[in-house]
C-alpha cells in the first residue's frame, strides 16, 4: 500500500448560491482544489464525485462524466458515489484507496449538491429517501423527525440534557460566524435555540443544518506527487467504512450507530492511533443529536458524556478535542452530497495552520460523514504531512 | 371496548423468528422464504415524534405523530399515533387500523 496526500482543496461557499448550478458548483470547487495543489489538470486520472439527489432535484443524471467534460477532463473515469449523506466521504475512501493501491496515482475527489431552489416540502421528500420506503418513511417520517427519536432515546438513556443538546448549536454558530465559507454567519443562545419553532418535537429549527447549495473537492495523490507540486499537503493516514441498519425500527440502541463504530475502529486501527491523539475532529452534525452521539461512537467521550462535554467547553476551539471548529453541518451548511468533503477541506486547513478557527498546534484530525440514520459512515484520519 | 385488530408479520417456517417486512430475510437463519404471521397489535411507545415539516405528500395532514412501538411479540415497528395522550415513553398503545399508504396506526389505549 502506498502512502497518499491530499495536495490541494478547494470549497465553494455554502449557502444559497442562486447564480451557481449544479455543475458550475462542482467545477468550481475542483479547479479551486486543482489550483491549489499545483499538480497540472493533464494528470488527473480519476474524478470520484459524491452526489445524494442530484437527479431529484437539479434534473441532472451522469453527474460525474458532466463534470470531468466541464473541466475538459474527457476521457478519464469519472463515478458518481452515493450513500445518502454519506456520499461526499465515501467518494474520497474511493480516491484513497485506489491512490494506495497503486490504480491511479492523481484523483480528483468531489461532493456537490444544489437544494437552496426547491420548496422545503420537496427537499424533505428527497432526503427521506435515505430511510426504508415501506417500513417507516410512508408512515410520514422525516430525517428531522428520525433523529428527534435519537434525541429523546438519548435524553431517556442517559439524562442528557435540553440545554446541553442546545449547547452543539451555540457552540457550531459561534465557529460558523468566524468561517468565510459558512452559510450562518451569527452566533445563538441556549435560549434562542430552545425557543425555535418545532420541526419534529421535540427536535427544533435551530437543532437542524440549513438547506444548502456548495461544492467541495480534493486532489488525492501519491505522497511523492504531493512534495513534488504542492507547497502544503496533508497525508492520509486511514480510511473506514461501515453500515448499518436502514430503518430505526431495527436498531438494538437508538443512542448508538454501529456504522460509525465500525468505520471508526478500522481507521484507527489502520493509522496505529486511538481517540485521545485526534487533535481536532469534523463530524456529522446533522442535527445537534448528531454531534452528540458521533463523538461518542467515535470514542472522543465515554458513551453518554457528549452532552456534558459540550456544556463544559471540552469541545470548543479552544477545549480539550475541538469538534466541528468549521461551523459543521449546522452553522456551515449542509449540501448533502458535499459535506463530507467539505469536512476535509476545512481538515487540511486546519492542518496546514491557515484554517479560520485554528486549533493550536493540530496535527491528527479526524473527518466523520454518516448516511441516513446511520446508513452508513466513513471516518478518515488525516495528519500533517 | 372491543378488542382491536392484529397486525401482519412474517415468521421464519424454520425457526419462528419474526420480521417486520416480507422482503426481509431471517435475522437468525437467513431463510427468505417466510410466512405471513399474526400478532396482537398490542404494545408501547419507544420513542415517539410529532412532525410540523412534513414531506410534501402528507403536506396537509401536520402536525402528525409517528411512533416506535414495542409489540408483545417482542419486534419493534413504526407507525403514525392517533391523539396527544400516547406521546409519552413507555405509553401502552394499540394497533388502530392499517392504511394502505401510511401503514400502521395505532392508538392510545384508555385515552384520557
Ligand atoms: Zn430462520
Amino acid at each position: 500500500m502506498r502512502e497518499v496526500s491530499i495536495a490541494g482543496v478547494g470549497s465553494t461557499p455554502f449557502g444559497k448560491l442562486p447564480d451557481s448550478g449544479i455543475v458550475e458548483l462542482a467545477a468550481d470547487a475542483c479547479r479551486d482544489a486543482l489550483a491549489d495543489s499545483g499538480i497540472p489538470r493533464e494528470r488527473v486520472q480519476a474524478l470520484y464525485l459524491g452526489n445524494f439527489i442530484g437527479e431529484r432535484l437539479a434534473d441532472q443524471g451522469a453527474l460525474a462524466p458532466v463534470v470531468a467534460r466541464r473541466l475538459g477532463l474527457d476521457g478519464i473515469p469519472a463515478t458518481k458515489v452515493e450513500a445518502a449523506c454519506a456520499s461526499g466521504g465515501i467518494a474520497l475512501r474511493h480516491g484513497y484507496l485506489t491512490v494506495t493501491a497503486g490504480i491511479h496515482d492523481v484523483v480528483l475527489v468531489a461532493g456537490v449538491e444544489k437544494m437552496s431552489n426547491i420548496p422545503t416540502g420537496d427537499v424533505t421528500a428527497a432526503l427521506a429517501t435515505a430511510g426504508d420506503e415501506w417500513l417507516e418513511m410512508r408512515t410520514g417520517l422525516t430525517f428531522p423527525g428520525a433523529f428527534a427519536m435519537v434525541m429523546q432515546a438519548h435524553m431517556a438513556r442517559y439524562g442528557t440534557s435540553r440545554e446541553q443538546i442546545a449547547a452543539v448549536s451555540v457552540k457550531n454558530h459561534d465557529n460558523g460566524a468566524a468561517n468565510p465559507k459558512a452559510q450562518f454567519r451569527k452566533p445563538t443562545t441556549v435560549e434562542e435555540v430552545v425557543n425555535s419553532r418545532f420541526v419534529a418535537e421535540p427536535l427544533r429549527l435551530f437543532d437542524c443544518p440549513p438547506i444548502s447549495d456548495g461544492a467541495a473537492a480534493a486532489v488525492v495523490c501519491t505522497a511523492d506527487i504531493a512534495r513534488q507540486y504542492a507547497a502544503r499537503s496533508v497525508r492520509i493516514l486511514a480510511s473506514g467504512q461501515g453500515s448499518g441498519p436502514v430503518a430505526l425500527s431495527g436498531m438494538d440502541d437508538l443512542t448508538s450507530f454501529p456504522a460509525t463504530v465500525r468505520a471508526a475502529t478500522e481507521a484507527f486501527g489502520q493509522a496505529g492511533l486511538g481517540p485521545g491523539e485526534v487533535d481536532v475532529a469534523e463530524v456529522h452534525d446533522c442535527f445537534t443529536i448528531a454531534e452528540l452521539v458521533a463523538t461518542e461512537d467515535l470514542g472522543l467521550v465515554p458513551p453518554g458524556h457528549g452532552g456534558r462535554a459540550v456544556e463544559a467547553g471540552e469541545t470548543a476551539v479552544d477545549g480539550r478535542l475541538p469538534v466541528n471548529p468549521s461551523g459543521g453541518l449546522i452553522a456551515k451548511g449542509h449540501p448533502v452530497g458535499a459535506s463530507g468533503v467539505g469536512q476535509v477541506y476545512d481538515l487540511a486547513l486546519q492542518l496546514r495552520g491557515e484554517a479560520a478557527n485554528q486549533v493550536d498546534g493540530a496535527r491528527i484530525g479526524l473527518a466523520h460523514s454518516m448516511g441516513g440514520c446511520g446508513a452508513a459512515a466513513t471516518v478518515h484520519i488525516l495528519a500533517r504531512d | 371496548m372491543t378488542s382491536p385488530p392484529r397486525l401482519t408479520v412474517y415468521r421464519c417456517p424454520d425457526d419462528g423468528q419474526l420480521v417486520a417486512a416480507r422482503a426481509d430475510a431471517c435475522s437468525t437463519c437467513g431463510r427468505s422464504d417466510l410466512e405471513p404471521h399474526e400478532v396482537s397489535g398490542d404494545g408501547f411507545v419507544v420513542v415517539w415524534t410529532t412532525i410540523h415539516v412534513p414531506p410534501t405528500r402528507y403536506a396537509g395532514e401536520a402536525p402528525y405523530t409517528v411512533v416506535i412501538v414495542e409489540l408483545d411479540c417482542g419486534l419493534r415497528t413504526m407507525g403514525r399515533l392517533i391523539g396527544d395522550s400516547g406521546r409519552e415513553l413507555g405509553a401502552h398503545v394499540w394497533l388502530h387500523h392499517v392504511d394502505t399508504e401510511r401503514g400502521p396506526i395505532f392508538e392510545p389505549v384508555d385515552p384520557m
